[in-house]
């Protein structure tokens, strides 16, 4: 439904480029909730605003196509593009919640949309405003507040019944719930999961919070240097990993449950995206690395039921 | 073991002020805590409960508005001269949230690690800065001194702070969310840091957190706050596998867990109660769903299994 074909963006400046998003490809089916992880600068919110055509000067798309439903989002005019966000396509940004308007109401900022771009009287517009928040648990006399009188919750709740208004089939949504307490972030997730099965979308969830997507995704994708290393069903990616990137995360992550003695971080730093990558961009912090590993870079391939890029296998 | 740190009673109000009117926020009500001798104490709970005054009151950034604070068995008195002042900061450092901002961008890390050293007047010997990076594992300590912080990354940063907290020697680091603003791969290599240094020179840590996790990893002791307010303590690792406390439950349900099975669904949806007026029984009271009647007069601290627990159930 949803597909990237070998996206490669990134940003231009005068004397260097900076690759953060490395030939990636991926295919969101109906109802899936796809998670993307990795560290800060691996690329994964390049990734996210590339696929939304929404990257500006001076990141930069090189080569690449984004599929909804068969059309190309890169190749479309804004004009086009205004019918097809929203309405088919939606995002919700990290800290969204402070991204609210402090000086507009909130049935207005989330109508303004509506009214503007998709022809919605400001009756019926109201009226869909209040249907959304009451599907996020809001009370619909709340659209009369402005956004200081909503607690950081409640605003994360408004963003997501913004990002819900035309029920669109794919939700991107970048660290939605991040800047959030435990309990409150818990709560959000939550909603988050019953109204992708109750109004029938699918997420593409981004975050660095890689234990949170291990239990919440169906699918996940490990991204490292702006590529995805590792792609698979989450449940078995976490209990059986395979690219060695993906088992030093498991083993750096405390976790409540599991009870190991120790937790190892993994050695050295992210590469330098604007440098040239030989061989595979991993080597340098793996302790399984080999000659070839320094030489040949690994592709993506489809091995026990999953997608790997590792020599390993 | 022997305490080096005790809380008693220990109250802090700040004053509003909205308007015409004032109001008083009580954000901690009277917390006992003890922190011994080469110990990880890890203090959790929401923002708001009052864990980052706890240690900003024993940092003695803030004044207690009561309570008793006695440092290796004697009492600190409200008011230290600029000596005892010194003498107290030798012992009791701090490492913060944000290795960012908490080192001044326009010095190199041998000018951040000497002030210490100048201000107690330590003697500056350059082998005592090259001990303490190498025992933060920032080797070869050499390449690091003449380096200015933009130059490393977040862990290694991190890792500057915990050197500047240990170069005058101290036996008790405050440490506010030392690793949530670092990336998973590291931020476990931050945790093994504070488990060497308590090993290797015997200092005792008082660790603020919200990630249950790594409190689960690194401490001896968890002390669970909501609305200034103890409400649970006891051993890290039972405190996480069989929490008591309907409070630590929640944060128990609510922490990310890769290995649960489904997830269970949360019913809480309420919020900390105010400080400003906080309830006169259980502060937990309100979202709880096994509270009785009996739960609006205080409850008094309870020992269970070998644990401290404020609640009517046990």
């Amino acid at each position: 439904m949803f597909e990237v074909v070998g996206l490669n963006a990134g940003y231009e400046f005068r004397h260097k480029f900076v690759h953060a998003v490395r030939n990636v490809s991926f295919k969101v089916e109906e109802q899936d909730f796809f998670g993307i992880a990795g560290e800060s600068g691996c690329g994964k919110t390049t990734l996210m605003f590339a696929s939304l055509a929404l990257l500006k000067k001076p990141g930069k798309v090189i080569s690449g196509r984004v599929l909804l439903d068969g059309t190309d989002l890169l190749s479309l005019r804004a004009s086009e593009l205004k019918q097809v966000r929203w309405k088919k396509i939606s995002l919700v940004t990290q800290s969204s919640m402070n991204s609210l308007n402090p000086v507009m109401k909130i049935k207005d900022q989330m109508a303004d949309v509506l009214i503007r771009n998709h022809g919605f009287s400001k009756k019926d517009a109201y009226e869909l405003v209040k249907e959304k928040l009451k599907l996020v648990g809001i009370a619909p006399e709340r659209m009369e507040n402005y956004p200081h009188q909503l607690s950081g919750g409640m605003r994360q709740r408004v963003v997501i019944a913004m990002a819900l208004l035309l029920s669109p089939r794919v939700v991107f949504m970048d660290e939605p719930a991040t800047a959030l307490d435990v309990v409150v972030q818990r709560s959000i997730l939550q909603q988050i999961e019953d109204l992708r099965e109750r109004e029938h979308f699918s997420i593409v969830f981004i975050t660095h919070d890689i234990s949170l997507l291990f239990e919440l995704a169906t699918k996940i994708a490990i991204m490292y240097a702006g590529e995805f290393v590792e792609v698979g069903k989450a449940k078995t990616v976490y209990s059986e990993p395979m690219h060695p990137y993906t088992k030093g995360l498991i083993e750096a992550l405390p976790s409540i449950s599991r009870d190991l003695d120790r937790y190892k971080s993994i050695p050295g730093r992210p590469i330098d995206l604007a440098l040239k990558i030989e061989g595979c961009p991993f080597r340098e912090r793996c302790s399984f690395a080999f000659e070839r590993c320094r030489v040949e870079k690994p592709e993506l391939r489809f091995i026990n039921g999953r997608w790997v890029a590792c020599h390993l296998y | 073991m022997p305490s080096v740190l005790r809380v008693t009673g220990l109250k802090k109000e700040f004053t509003v002020r909205r308007g015409f009117k004032v109001f008083t926020l009580k954000a901690l009500r009277g917390v006992d805590l003890e922190l011994n001798e080469k110990e990880i104490v890890s203090v959790v709970g929401e923002s708001g409960c009052g864990k980052t005054t706890l240690l900003r009151v024993l940092a003695r950034l803030y004044e207690p508005t009561a309570g008793k604070i006695e440092l290796f068995g004697k009492e600190l008195p409200r008011k230290l001269n600029r000596k005892e002042e010194l003498k107290f900061r030798k012992l009791v450092q701090m490492v913060f949230q944000d290795p960012f901002a908490s080192l001044n961008p326009t010095k190199k890390i041998s000018y951040i690690l000497e002030r210490p050293l100048k201000i107690h007047r330590i003697g500056n010997e350059e082998q005592i800065l090259k001990n303490v990076l190498e025992d933060v594992e920032l080797t070869p300590p050499e390449s690091f001194l003449e380096k200015f912080p933009h130059e490393l990354s977040g862990g290694q940063r991190q890792r500057v702070v915990f050197a500047r907290a240990i170069v005058t020697k101290p036996k008790i680091i405050l440490a506010d969310e030392p690793t949530s603003m670092l990336d998973v791969s590291i931020k476990s290599g931050v945790l093994n840091l504070m488990l060497k240094l308590k090993a290797e020179h015997d200092i005792s840590f008082l660790h603020v957190t919200h990630d249950l996790a790594a409190a689960k990893y690194i401490s001896d002791r968890i002390v669970v706050m909501y609305a200034g307010l103890i409400v649970e303590e006891g051993d890290a690792k039972q405190i996480v596998s069989k929490p008591l406390h309907p409070y630590t439950m929640l944060l128990r349900e609510a922490a990310p867990d890769p290995g649960r099975s489904s997830s269970a669904s949360l019913t809480d949806v309420g919020e900390p109660p105010s400080l400003v007026n906080p309830p006169r029984g259980c502060p937990f009271e309100p979202r709880c769903t096994y509270a009785q009647p009996r739960c609006k007069e205080p409850v008094e601290m309870r020992i269970v299994d070998g644990r401290k627990v404020r609640c009517v159930l046990y």
